[in-house]
């Protein structure tokens, strides 16, 4: 089985929204230039068989997406550990999508094929302007979360020698 | 992961009240209010509101905000209609692009080689699979299995989710290949496409799709066992129709009730009317009203041009070459979807890298008029062209506006014939009727109509 995977989802053209793929991008950059730890960079719109043949293919899989809570600052960073704990009920209703990344989760583990370990970074986003860049607040976030995720991917690293 | 945070929230209501005529007579209120439809694509609502046995109001609300494409389309070149118009619904752009391709196509006086002809038929295969699919197992089989939704389904069903969720990813595949990605294809150009791939990774997808054809023969025998209500109406079907094949990219529009007209004539005998309480545009038949597009329509007319595979798993489940109960559309998608990975092998078969990918095109100013089956029916484009190759106006009619008459009548009825059912599962029975025609309310909200008056 394959170790470790950065999934980035979203639309890279709608504002906030591409703050998924823009992380991981920018997560393969740090990777690329250290020697080491390597994790395989997926930049992923969502669709729900793509995320669940990842998840079975992973054994530590990260995924980085803009959330929408409504009620949290622009830029707040959610970190939930998918294995442990199923995601919240709004998480699930919250997708305009029909099937989005939070039912896909608890789709994979209704069948018994969540990785070892699936960690979820949501951001929450502010704006979904066509064609506009990240807000300060998400980038600033997504910085954060790149940082993260490198330090845990070499974390594990570590320990699998 | 989300763009607008959604609540899907229900009112039950029952009450009593006091008849208009001012008798004493307590004459009972029922009003069913669903304020978010689940599972189906887009934001829209439902709400009836019953008088005794009679139904006083059905309103199919879609208050997805109007995205005026049409509008986007003017001034912009011809050859970007394909991929503006894709960018309408994220799960059937490829009937999006077909329409376009077409309709650019008979505006031009262009046709396109019988290589291309067939892989465009492939491509609307993988989206058929792809879109029916997912209506077929996460969407609409939990509705007959009494989930909630499909995940707590595959608690109970894990293997025939997983086939569901397999046979989807076939379906993707094609897409993927012949589009250069799942969503959002790129491949798709006026006269063809931009590019063909290997022989070698067709061969390898046609290997996949035998599978996908055994799973999808799985399927129908599958949905053939579910408890259907007893509904059935006197519908009148529009599909297009096609000497030699069952219809995907060409053919004329008929009916079940005589029509039977060219492409160009379509605005002739239908029309799109704005209606106060939803963002879609409603369509009928001049003179006539409501009709009935989609997968019910194009096999309840186009049946005895299905592939003997097909043919043959529907007389082995029994199923009749005409269906006029909604709730079974979820076995005619069972059926197209095995017509699709038959076709899809068929064509994958005799599949040439070396064709010519796309035919040569010279700008010609005027009209150019398309309709394709997208998987939820007829989707017609029209486009008047310059000479500088410029979209002049553009029109566009999703098979979902041409349904929500048909929808609300539906519901109409089943209320009205169900009075013993509980609020609860009426409502739940309500929503079930909307999702037999699997809407996409995303699709259905591309233009409002806007009137404004000056005195």
């Amino acid at each position: 089985m394959n170790k470790a995977a950065v999934v980035g989802v979203g639309n890279f053209w709608r504002g906030d929204d591409a703050v998924g793929i823009i992380t991981a991008r920018d997560i393969k950059r740090t990777l690329d230039s250290s020697s080491g730890a390597r994790a395989t960079i997926i930049e992923s719109d969502g669709e729900v068989t793509s995320l669940l043949e990842c998840f079975k293919t992973f054994e530590r899989v990260y995924v980085i997406d803009a959330i929408k809570t409504g009620n949290s600052k622009p830029g707040r960073i959610f970190d939930f550990d998918a294995v442990k704990e199923p995601l919240q009920e709004v998480a699930l209703t919250a997708s305009t999508h029909v099937l989005g990344v939070a039912q896909s989760i608890e789709m994979a583990r209704a069948l018994g094929h969540l990785p070892v370990a699936l960690r979820v970074f949501g951001i929450e986003a502010t704006q979904f302007e066509h064609g506009s860049p990240l807000s300060k607040e998400v980038k600033a976030a997504s910085e954060v979360v790149a940082q993260w995720i490198v330090y845990e991917i070499k974390k594990e690293i570590r320990l699998d020698a | 992961m989300t763009k607008r945070q959604k609540t899907k929230t229900k009112k039950l209501k029952v009450k009593t009240g006091v008849s208009s005529t001012g008798a004493t007579r307590a004459v009972k209120t029922r009003t069913i209010h669903v304020d978010t439809l689940a599972r189906v694509e887009g934001e829209g609502a439902l709400y009836v509101k019953m008088r005794g046995d009679k139904v006083q109001d059905v309103k199919l609300k879609i208050f997805e905000p109007p995205r005026f494409f049409e509008a986007f389309l003017r001034g912009r070149a011809y050859s970007e209609a394909p991929d503006i118009t894709a960018r309408i619904c994220g799960i059937c752009p490829i009937a999006y692009q077909m329409s376009a391709v077409h309709a650019v196509e008979n505006a031009f006086g262009i046709t396109v080689d019988p290589a291309i002809r067939e892989l465009r038929r492939l491509i609307y295969c993988g989206e058929w699979i792809e879109s029916h699919t997912l209506h077929v197992y996460m969407l609409h089989a939990p509705d007959f299995l009494g989930y909630q939704d499909a995940i707590r389904m595959a608690k109970d069903h894990p293997k025939e989710v997983e086939r569901g969720l397999q046979l989807k990813k076939a379906g993707n595949e094609i897409v993927k290949l012949f589009g250069g990605r799942e969503i959002h294809p790129i491949n798709v150009k006026v006269g063809g496409f931009y590019k063909l791939p290997s022989k070698v990774d067709a061969t390898a997808l046609c290997e996949r799709l035998k599978w996908a054809r055994d799973a999808a023969l799985e399927t129908v025998r599958w949905v053939a066992k579910l408890p259907f209500p007893d509904f059935e109406l006197d519908y009148e079907f529009v599909s297009l129709s096609h000497p030699k094949e069952y219809p995907m990219n060409e053919g004329r529009l008929i009916s079940s009730r005589g029509l039977d007209i060219d492409v160009r004539e379509y605005e002739v005998h239908f029309e799109e009317i704005h209606v106060a309480y939803t963002n879609a545009l409603h369509s009928v038949l001049k003179g006539r009203g409501a009709y009935f597009v989609g997968p019910l329509a194009r096999y309840s007319l186009n049946a005895g041009r299905l592939s003997s595979l097909v043919s043959s798993a529907a007389k082995e489940i029994g199923f009749s070459q005409t269906c006029r109960n909604p709730f079974k559309s979820i076995i005619v998608r069972s059926l197209e979807i095995l017509y699709a990975c038959d076709e899809a092998i068929r064509i994958l078969s005799a599949y040439d890298a070396n064709a010519k990918a796309s035919v040569e095109l010279q700008v010609r100013p005027g009209m150019g008029y398309a309709c394709t089956e997208a998987p939820r029916g007829i989707l017609y484009h029209r486009y008047k062209i310059g000479e500088d190759g410029l979209i002049q106006d553009a029109k566009i009619v999703p098979p979902t506006s041409q349904n929500q008459k048909t929808i609300e009548s539906d519901l109409r009825q089943l209320v009205e014939k169900s009075p013993r059912l509980s609020q609860e599962a009426l409502t739940w029975r309500c929503e079930q009727a909307i999702r037999n025609y699997d809407p996409c309310i995303s699709c259905a909200t591309h233009f409002l109509k806007l009137e404004i008056a000056h005195e």
